[in-house]
């Protein structure tokens, strides 16, 4: 216990770089998974063709791959990407796209009639697409991103493997020095804490999405300021007693 | 004589497959006519609707709405088409995440027709009288069929279209809760509003209708004043049907 409290100051360095490296990926990932997405329903065949393109090619390699390609593959384009920058770019293209397939999977799930309506009342196609159709995807499609967010979070350990500096490799550094200098292994102690924090973390994420959920429901089905109705359920609440 | 408001000629509709669901339909609307649709299901009067706001693409024929042809037009004419021409679904398709208020103020509001404050007294006036008054605030999923299908009216009245058209608006509605959409309906009847209704309502098309169509196999079989159809149908098909629905009633 010690030896992590003694090595805080460079577990939390790592655990910075993770938490940088998680966000500009999330963020990155949303934005290029709703472009993608979007284009895989357009009117426009050359659209859905290239989104099924960049789905399926990224969605079909191996994230190590991926990231060992981008990583070693740059320089031969001549563009010298650092650890952080490759890991960004590779968990980027692998999260957006089965973060579009998500996207897809959510417009193909909502009913034809809300187009059909849209269009009915003359709204343009991309008043259709961002005021009717999109806002009502969120919610379906919350749950299988949580899962995304928080499987990229996890993906970002990876980043270890081509020398991003981020908490798990900072935490096997702590583990390697304590080793040679005591020639104990602090291993299971270290890697435990390590687990915890990502525990914490995704679980969080997950707490927070969950509780994003109900309150869309709440604000989508509960009418609020409505007497007649507040007396209703009162009335529902009261008859199990009568009877 | 004034310029009908909707002239379909020799209109044709074949879906991908072979289906003919539109045969040489002839149909002219002048302005604040109201026109009950009646066939069995599958004889094109939804096809037929949906022809005129361009939610169907059409194979042959002409379709004509205020003087502007407009089959085979872009989605982009469509738009401009579509200002005019209001529609209500079967299943009411509101827009679950908005509000009443938003639902009926969202169209006028992006079409430039209306500024927020003025399309939030225009959908409270048209609330007011479907009856609906006190549920502006309300999420679309807290009402009754009946009521989605009010404020499903209301948005497209909003519009300020110059035809309403209807595609079955009470066929989802459980029983006890049609009487409160036909009666809206028949008071925009009164107030001259011009109207297509596809239905299967046949006290609406009575007391409703300036005109009533029969389809079967997409094509029109009779046409009649109300009165002439369901006291004296002409056509044997039309008979056919008035005689199930009528053993269905009793």
């Amino acid at each position: 216990m010690q030896l992590i409290i003694d090595s805080l100051p460079l577990l939390w360095r790592g655990l910075i770089v993770t938490f940088q490296l998680a966000s500009l990926t999330l963020l990155f990932t949303a934005f290029i998974s709703l472009f993608v997405g979007i284009a895989s329903v357009s009117r426009f065949w050359t659209l859905r063709a290239l989104a099924v393109i960049y789905v399926e090619f990224f969605r079909d390699i191996p994230l190590v791959v991926n990231l060992l390609f981008v990583y070693f593959g740059a320089p031969l384009v001549g563009l010298a990407l650092d650890p952080f920058s490759a890991a960004l770019v590779s968990f980027t293209s692998w999260g957006s796209a089965n973060g579009a397939e998500i996207i897809r999977g959510g417009f193909n799930a909502l009913a034809k009639h809300q187009r059909e309506s849209a269009q009915a009342l003359g709204l343009r196609s991309w008043e259709t697409m961002f005021l009717v159709l999109l806002p009502q995807i969120v919610l379906p499609i919350l749950p299988a991103f949580t899962g995304l967010f928080s499987l990229l979070i996890q993906a970002t350990s990876l980043a270890t493997l081509v020398g991003a500096t981020e908490f798990l490799r900072s935490a096997k550094i702590i583990v390697e020095r304590q080793t040679m200098m005591t020639g104990e292994s602090p291993a299971f102690m270290v890697f435990g804490f390590v687990l915890c924090v990502y525990f914490v973390i995704c679980y969080s994420l997950n707490l927070f999405t969950a509780w994003l959920e109900r309150r869309i429901v709440t604000a989508r089905t509960v009418h609020r300021h409505a007497p007649q109705e507040i007396a209703s359920t009162h009335e529902t609440q009261v008859n199990p007693e009568n009877t | 004589m004034e310029r009908p408001l909707i002239e379909i000629s020799a209109l044709n509709k074949e879906f991908r497959g072979g289906i003919q669901a539109l045969r040489d339909v002839d149909l002219t609307v002048a302005s604040g006519e109201v026109v009950v649709v009646l066939g069995p299901s599958g004889s094109g009067k939804s096809t037929l609707i949906r022809c005129i706001n361009g939610l169907e693409t059409t194979t042959g024929g002409s379709i004509r709405v205020d003087g502007q042809q407009v089959n085979g037009i872009s989605q982009r004419r469509w738009r401009k088409v579509r200002l005019n021409v209001g529609m209500v679904f079967q299943n009411y398709a509101l827009f679950p995440h908005l509000n009443v208020l938003g639902n009926i103020t969202l169209a006028p509001r992006r079409a430039g027709i209306m500024r927020r404050a003025e399309a939030e007294d225009e959908a409270r006036r048209l609330l007011d009288m479907v009856g609906l008054a006190d549920k502006e605030t309300a999420p679309v999923a807290s009402l009754s069929g009946g009521q989605q299908q009010r404020v499903a009216i209301c948005r497209a009245l909003a519009m300020q279209p110059k035809v309403l058209l209807f595609d079955e608006p009470t066929s989802a509605l459980d029983p006890e809760m049609v009487g409160e959409v036909l009666a809206v309906m028949k008071r925009l009847a009164q107030e001259g509003i011009t109207m297509i209704c596809v239905t299967h309502e046949m006290g609406f098309a009575r007391s409703a209708a300036d005109r009533v169509i029969f389809m079967d196999q997409g094509e029109i079989v009779e046409m009649a004043s109300p009165d002439n159809f369901f006291t004296a149908p002409k056509a044997e098909r039309s008979r056919r049907f008035l005689e199930l629905i009528s053993r269905h009633d009793a």
